[in-house]
């Protein structure tokens, strides 16, 4: 079975939002979502996100490349980013898996979800915390072992 | 018959003997929920009930009979949520919402039940027998009593993501309240008379009236998010509360012997709570008049040549603040000079009000026998007693037409959620504007090269000003017409030119969170049948953008429709988020990492004012701005330099290159910053 099937993201979406509701936290929860967008694999914190659906993405004119458009996400209306850097190809307006951040009204378009996984270990001294590519509000939080890098939105941490 | 067919016919007599059990079941329940007397038992029994309505419905392959059962099973949820919680205030209200709905919804599940069976029975040759087991079983169409009592003490059920929505507002407009106070108080420390003024003075003074202006706008925004929130909230689809009216009238029409027809439009129309409780309580008596009144026995209508069956019909639509609710028939229509000879037995005496008004009168009724439900002659009235209470009208129309037919329609004040908006496409994209700022839709032959009655040809296409490819939208063969519209915009006259138009829909506008898009360009968005999400614009966005195509380039964005746009260049993560930290208040922020992304972003994005550091990889800043001033469009904007290369000879080389402001990283204080912004923002 692939990993994006509508079973496993619609299992993988409720165990997202169960999250979302400290009662119901699993301790052994991995902790890690890990994730395509085009070539590139990140990791993000689960507890950075609200949840993940797939959903029809509007493009927005005028707004910057890094926005792939708004989408409805029960009910509310998300700017979406894309952190792909394949700025250059129009924005299609298809369905697409967006996952949702917590406390900041953002999604991430993505290609593939690959996993819930446990934090590894980061290969190395890690140099300090560098924004990500073009897209604003991003940052990397450590490369792992296996050369993804784990990133999260910037304002939890700093400032 | 084969297998298969006879499978079918096996399981639709099956699905039909046990939803006569599953709903007595669920309006037994229901009735006792509305006294409050329920227990989780008898919630349990009938959710088990109409979750095997449900599966057997899908069982049979109907869709509509699962959805619905579906809902139905929601809307029992609810009421069970409502009707067991310990904690929840035990009113009536509460469960007459909810109670409103599950009535509804069985009348709904019947009606389509009834329509697929019957369809399958007819064939068969079994529908007689079908109507005459309902008719067994009628009942008057009655109402809970409960709903009269509760219009003024009705509750919402509200998502606590919205409350929270609400209160975050709620806390930004009292934000911006306390801060346009304060800046008023500060205008009080200038001297009284102007005259008086120094050159400080008058800065200052200009800095407080853009402050205010942007604070006052942002008062606005979060007001109208506010507004949209709480409407959002208050409304239903009107299927929830009128949904099950089939029912009611298919009955009503076996007990008069009588075949009608009934048909509803509109009833996805979300609509205020409380104007649902009106119209619950008060359209069973139109209906009950057009059944009663109005349509004729299949006999009398083969006299008249009409076709054996009659027709009611419910509509609702909307319009800019208002709800149209029409119930119309075609019946016999109203037979006034019959009404005035009643009128003359009844009264004693000739009616002296206008004949319209005959319908109208207690006590007159056009059926000469009055029954329990119905020719006691004071529905009509009552009923536009109650409408005119909620400060809306009910007109009477008969005869239609000169076989006759009635209809009642019914205008009450709408909330503003529901929104008339004209959908067009421009190349490949959605653009939403409201119905009400249109003046002019227009379309003339595509080889037409000049003005042609009035409407201007050679105007900018909306894919102009939304920088949509021009390429995306090569005619298409056969398009033989371009289509232009017309803003209804005071003091100017905008034509633009779009493809396609995709009709007039009502939709509810969602504010959305702030973005990257230009401020003022996006009104909201919202869901319309078929097209899915769609972004409705500020039909002032286009006309400000129309006008600074026809402007020269120093009055590229009006100042008074937005706040300023600042872009942040700068090659330091830190130091690009410290300063929109420090701006985002007071402005849009954009960032870039260095100046050839800054110029991608220029080129995209319309900016007020650009914030670079000099050194930066790729691009750096002296670059940049030698960029910004040899282009044609953006060689007027305002650069400020923000840089720690505090040598006076690099100060002079970025003032040589054109920056219009020279500011060192170690000196940086919040206030100098938003001073030099303010003063290039307003030059």
């Amino acid at each position: 079975m692939h990993i994006n099937e509508p079973g496993i993201l619609a299992e993988r979406a409720q165990l997202l939002r169960l999250l979302h509701h400290p009662a119901s936290y699993i301790p052994e929860l991995p902790s890690t979502l890990r994730f395509r967008c085009g070539s590139q694999i990140f990791h993000i914190g689960i507890s950075l996100l609200q949840g993940c659906s797939n959903c029809r993405v509007v493009p927005v004119p005028l707004s910057p490349p890094w926005l792939r458009g708004i989408a409805n996400h029960e009910g509310s209306y998300w700017p979406v980013a894309d952190l792909t850097g394949q700025f250059s190809e129009p924005k299609p307006d298809t369905e697409q898996i967006v996952v949702f951040l917590r406390h900041r009204p953002l999604g991430l378009a993505i290609s593939e979800i690959l996993g819930l996984v446990a934090a590894q270990a980061p290969q190395g001294p890690q140099p300090s915390q560098r924004p990500l590519g073009t897209v604003p509000g991003f940052i990397v939080l450590e490369t792992l072992m296996d050369g993804t890098r784990q990133i999260a939105p910037v304002e939890l941490h700093r400032l | 018959m084969n297998r298969q067919q006879q499978r079918h016919r096996q399981l639709a007599a099956a699905l039909s003997s046990e939803f006569k059990l599953h709903l007595e079941q669920a309006r037994r329940i229901l009735s006792t929920a509305a006294t409050g007397q329920v227990s989780r038992e008898d919630f349990s029994a009938v959710l088990r009930s109409l979750h095997s309505l449900k599966g057997a419905s899908r069982l049979l392959g109907s869709d509509i009979l699962a959805q619905i059962a579906h809902r139905a099973e929601s809307h029992f949820i609810e009421l069970q949520e409502e009707a067991l919680n310990p904690n929840a205030r035990p009113t009536i209200a509460l469960q007459s919402v909810h109670w409103g709905r599950c009535r509804a919804i069985l009348d709904e599940l019947e009606d389509a039940a009834h329509q697929i069976l019957s369809a399958g029975d007819s064939s068969e040759g079994s529908s007689n027998t079908k109507s005459q087991e309902q008719s067994a079983s009628l009942t008057p169409p009655t109402l809970p009593q409960e709903t009269s009592k509760i219009e003024h003490d009705a509750v919402a059920r509200v998502q606590v993501q919205d409350l929270m929505m609400l209160l975050e507002l709620s806390a930004r407009v009292n934000k911006n309240s306390n801060q346009i106070a304060d800046l008023v108080n500060e205008t009080c420390l200038l001297p009284v008379d102007p005259r008086e003024w120094t050159d400080k003075d008058i800065g200052s003074w200009r800095n407080l009236v853009g402050q205010l202006t942007r604070a006052s706008h942002r008062l606005s925004e979060f007001s109208a998010s506010q507004n949209l929130n709480c409407e959002q909230i208050l409304t239903v689809p009107a299927r929830d509360f009128l949904g099950g009216f089939g029912r009611m009238v298919r009955e009503l029409s076996a007990q008069q012997k009588k075949s009608v027809e009934y048909r509803s439009e509109g009833l996805h129309i979300r609509v205020e709570l409380t104007l649902l409780q009106l119209l619950l309580e008060q359209l069973p008596h139109l209906l009950s008049n057009a059944v009663h009144h109005g349509i004729e026995t299949p006999e009398q209508r083969a006299l008249q040549g009409k076709s054996a069956s009659g027709l009611v019909e419910l509509i609702i639509e909307t319009t800019i603040g208002h709800l149209f609710v029409r119930v119309r028939d075609d019946g016999r229509g109203t037979q006034l000079t019959e009404l005035a000879e009643r009128a003359k037995a009844t009264l004693g005496g000739e009616f002296e009000g206008p004949s319209q008004e005959l319908p109208f009168v207690e006590g007159l009724s056009s059926l000469a026998d009055a029954n329990l439900i119905a020719g006691r002659g004071l529905g009509l009235s009552a009923v536009r007693s109650q409408i005119r209470q909620r400060g809306g009208e009910l007109t009477l129309t008969s005869p239609l037409n000169p076989q006759g037919g009635t209809l009642v329609e019914i205008r009450l004040p709408h909330g503003s959620w529901s929104r008339s908006v004209l959908v067009i496409r421009a190349a490949g994209q959605i653009v939403a504007l409201p119905s009400n700022k249109i003046r002019r839709l227009a379309s003339v032959r595509r080889n037409q090269a000049e003005s042609v009655e009035g409407i201007p040809v050679n105007v900018p296409h909306i894919c102009d000003l939304l920088d949509i490819p021009s390429d995306s939208r090569t005619p298409r063969e056969g398009q033989e017409f371009r289509h232009f519209l017309l803003f209804d915009s005071p003091g100017q006259e905008v034509w633009l030119e779009y493809d396609q138009d995709l009709g007039t829909h009502q939709m509810v506008v969602h504010p959305l969170p702030e973005g990257p898009w230009p401020v003022k360009m996006l009104k909201g968005a919202g869901e319309i049948d078929g097209l899915g999400t769609c972004l409705v614009y500020h039909p002032e966005f286009f006309t400000s953008v129309r006008a600074k195509l026809d402007q020269p380039r120093d009055s590229h964005w009006l100042p008074d429709l937005r706040r300023g746009r600042i872009l942040v260049v700068d090659d330091s993560a830190v130091t690009r988020l410290l300063l929109t930290s420090a701006l985002e208040e007071d402005y849009e922020v954009f960032q870039a990492v260095h100046g050839n992304e800054a110029m991608k972003v220029l080129q995209s994005t319309p900016i007020d004012l650009v914030l670079t550091d000099v050194q930066m990889p790729v691009m750096d800043g002296i670059e940049l701005l030698r960029n910004i001033r040899n282009h044609a469009s953006l060689r007027d904007l305002p650069v400020v330099i923000l840089t720690s290369m505090n040598q006076p000879q690099e100060q002079q080389l970025g003032l040589d290159y054109g920056a219009n402001a020279y500011l060192l990283k170690q000196e940086f204080d919040r206030d100098t910053l938003t001073k030099t912004i303010e003063r290039w923002l307003t030059c």
